[in-house]
């Protein structure tokens, strides 16, 4: 890693950051603070819980249960929707941002720069890592100050969701010059491994598609209730460790014709 | 050892051959022109000798390294992209803080480039002129004490007075001892600028040579309008043909020391006189084939 670059990259993707700050504050109080309300209302809950469609129910892990206390309310409605989401769309644009230069026609003056592509490549994912750690940390502060919980398992279960998601899209920076198929096609990934986990949940004798599916490993509510979950955290790390040390290969012996 | 070779590189994306059997050499403290119409190769060639694509087949050295992958080398190169994009959010000030720093320079040269160029470095970049970007790239050139630089049509978006301190510069800095290889599809300012210089079509080098070698393969054009008709057997004789009963146009070389005086006698009014261009140019080095002392003085 690069010093200057890692710098430069966060220093560069601040104000987005901050943004994103902001609307993971804004997505756990929307849970925290509208749980008293509908807690309050049994009728309204139940309802609430019967206008979701079943497939939707079984996507996101919802279940009657995770509405039956603060804890449970929270993680399913916040953490099993919203902010899995959001953090996909942050990776996304992570790698979106690399692919920006190149779609720019910038990317000429960092390969000019004494610094391997390698080194290059990590210094930005680095930054990324380090922004969404930073994000993850935030929502994990905030959950255990609103609920007074230990959230250290969860905060490592969302760091290796999004490192995960992190390492798809360096790929596809890695392989592709524009941004805007490198943020659709991270994000059409992400649809589609919430597809089949879906169709794994709701169809008989279809448990087996949750098999190719990385978004069954991920489980706020299990996890937080639970403690970490082993497997799902090697998995999910270690294969956006793996995406990414592919991805800067392939970035290494890469053309970049001006 | 020359400062820049390219030995029978062949370049291709995928089933696109964008280079063919290239072979140049570059010594120090040249100032060398790439020229030809787009998709010549020029940009191509560029891209080999700053590293940012790796040869198909061949033998590419700058400064006797190869320059794939070689970050180390890059510290002695400088790079000017043709069509100037910068980072939009930043000031030209940021961003060319951050490059020297990142390549481990200073910028003790920028205060007096920037008077010298009347750069504007302390708005965002998005918000220049196109003029005023490259300005803010040539700081970013110039600043550092690359070795070799290589330049992509540096003078397109520059106006006539730029592009004539621009031409300065890189006399001056060859005049020190740095390598310039730059690509234009204007061949008169690579007449105008370049010791030598090497046409591309197609891929391939049509000619290397020395910029006055080139000059005397240039065919000339001269159109004659006259007060009387010009008997078509003369212009015949002379090379010519008649645009009009009054309008002659001749090609070739010496028409203003052969031609022109026999066409006096029928009343010269008006005269055009003037190269064939990079297009003709191409075309009469497609129809004559390379003569060896011309191929020779390409191989410095």
């Amino acid at each position: 890693m690069n010093g200057v670059v890692f710098r430069q990259s966060f220093g560069s993707g601040r104000l987005g950051l901050a943004l994103y700050g902001v609307g993971v504050l804004v997505v756990l109080a929307s849970g925290t603070l509208g749980y008293e309300a509908i807690a309050q209302q049994g009728k309204a809950l139940s309802n609430l819980l019967r206008s979701l469609p079943p497939a939707l129910m079984a996507g996101f892990q919802l279940s009657m249960q995770s509405f039956s206390s603060p804890l449970g309310y929270v993680s399913a409605r916040s953490l099993s929707l919203l902010w899995p989401i959001l953090m996909v769309a942050f990776a996304a644009g992570a790698g979106a941002s690399v692919a920006a230069l190149i779609e720019r026609g910038t990317l000429h003056y960092e390969l000019n720069l004494p610094i391997s592509r390698v080194s290059w490549f990590s210094s930005r994912y680095g930054a990324a890592v380090v922004g969404a750690l930073a994000l993850v940390g935030l929502t994990g502060l905030g959950l255990a100050l609103r609920l007074g919980v230990n959230t250290w398992s969860f905060v490592a279960l969302g760091g290796a969701f999004t490192l995960f998601w992190l390492g798809v899209s360096f790929l596809l920076a890695s392989l592709l010059r524009d941004r805007g198929p490198v943020f659709g096609l991270t994000f059409g990934l992400f649809a589609l491994e919430f597809f089949l986990t879906t169709l794994g949940r709701s169809l008989e004798g279809a448990s087996w598609l949750e098999r190719f599916s990385v978004w069954s490993l991920y489980n706020p509510e299990y996890t937080l209730r639970h403690g970490p979950d082993g497997v799902a955290l090697a998995v999910l790390a270690g294969g956006g460790l793996l995406l990414f040390a592919l991805a800067a290969r392939v970035w290494r012996g890469r053309d970049f014709p001006a | 050892m020359s400062t820049l070779l390219l030995e029978q590189v062949r370049k291709t994306y995928r089933k696109t051959v964008a280079l063919e059997n290239i072979t140049l050499e570059v010594q120090r403290g040249e100032l060398f022109g790439l020229v030809g119409v787009n998709g010549a190769g020029k940009t191509t060639t560029l891209s080999l000798l700053m590293g940012f694509v790796q040869a198909s087949s061949g033998q590419v050295r700058v400064l006797g390294e190869n320059p794939w992958n070689n970050p180390g080398l890059q510290r002695r190169l400088s790079w000017l992209p043709g069509e100037v994009r910068l980072p939009d959010a930043q000031t030209g000030r940021q961003w060319l803080s951050y490059q020297a720093r990142a390549a481990g320079h200073g910028l003790e040269r920028l205060p007096a480039l920037e008077r010298e160029w009347e750069a504007v470095l302390d708005r965002p970049l998005r918000t220049l002129s196109k003029g005023n970007r490259q300005k803010v790239a040539l700081l970013r050139l110039l600043s550092g004490n690359a070795e070799v630089l290589i330049l992509d049509e540096p003078t397109s978006g520059l106006d006539p007075v730029a592009q004539e301190r621009l031409h300065e510069t890189l006399r001056k800095l060859a005049q020190a001892g740095r390598t310039v290889l730059f690509s234009s599809h204007s061949l008169a300012e690579v007449q105008a600028l370049c010791d030598r210089v090497a046409v591309l079509d197609r891929g391939q080098v049509l000619q290397v040579g020395r910029t006055s070698d080139l000059e005397r393969r240039q065919e000339r054009t001269l159109k004659v309008w006259t007060r009387d008709p010009v008997p078509l057997e003369l212009l015949t004789v002379l090379g010519g043909e008649a645009e009009s009963a009054r309008h002659a146009v001749l090609r070739g070389n010496h028409l203003l020391e052969d031609a022109l005086p026999r066409l006096f006698p029928y009343g010269v009014e008006q005269v055009h006189y003037g190269g064939e261009g990079l297009e003709g140019l191409l075309a009469h080095l497609h129809d004559a084939p390379l003569e060896p002392s011309v191929l020779s003085g390409g191989r410095a």
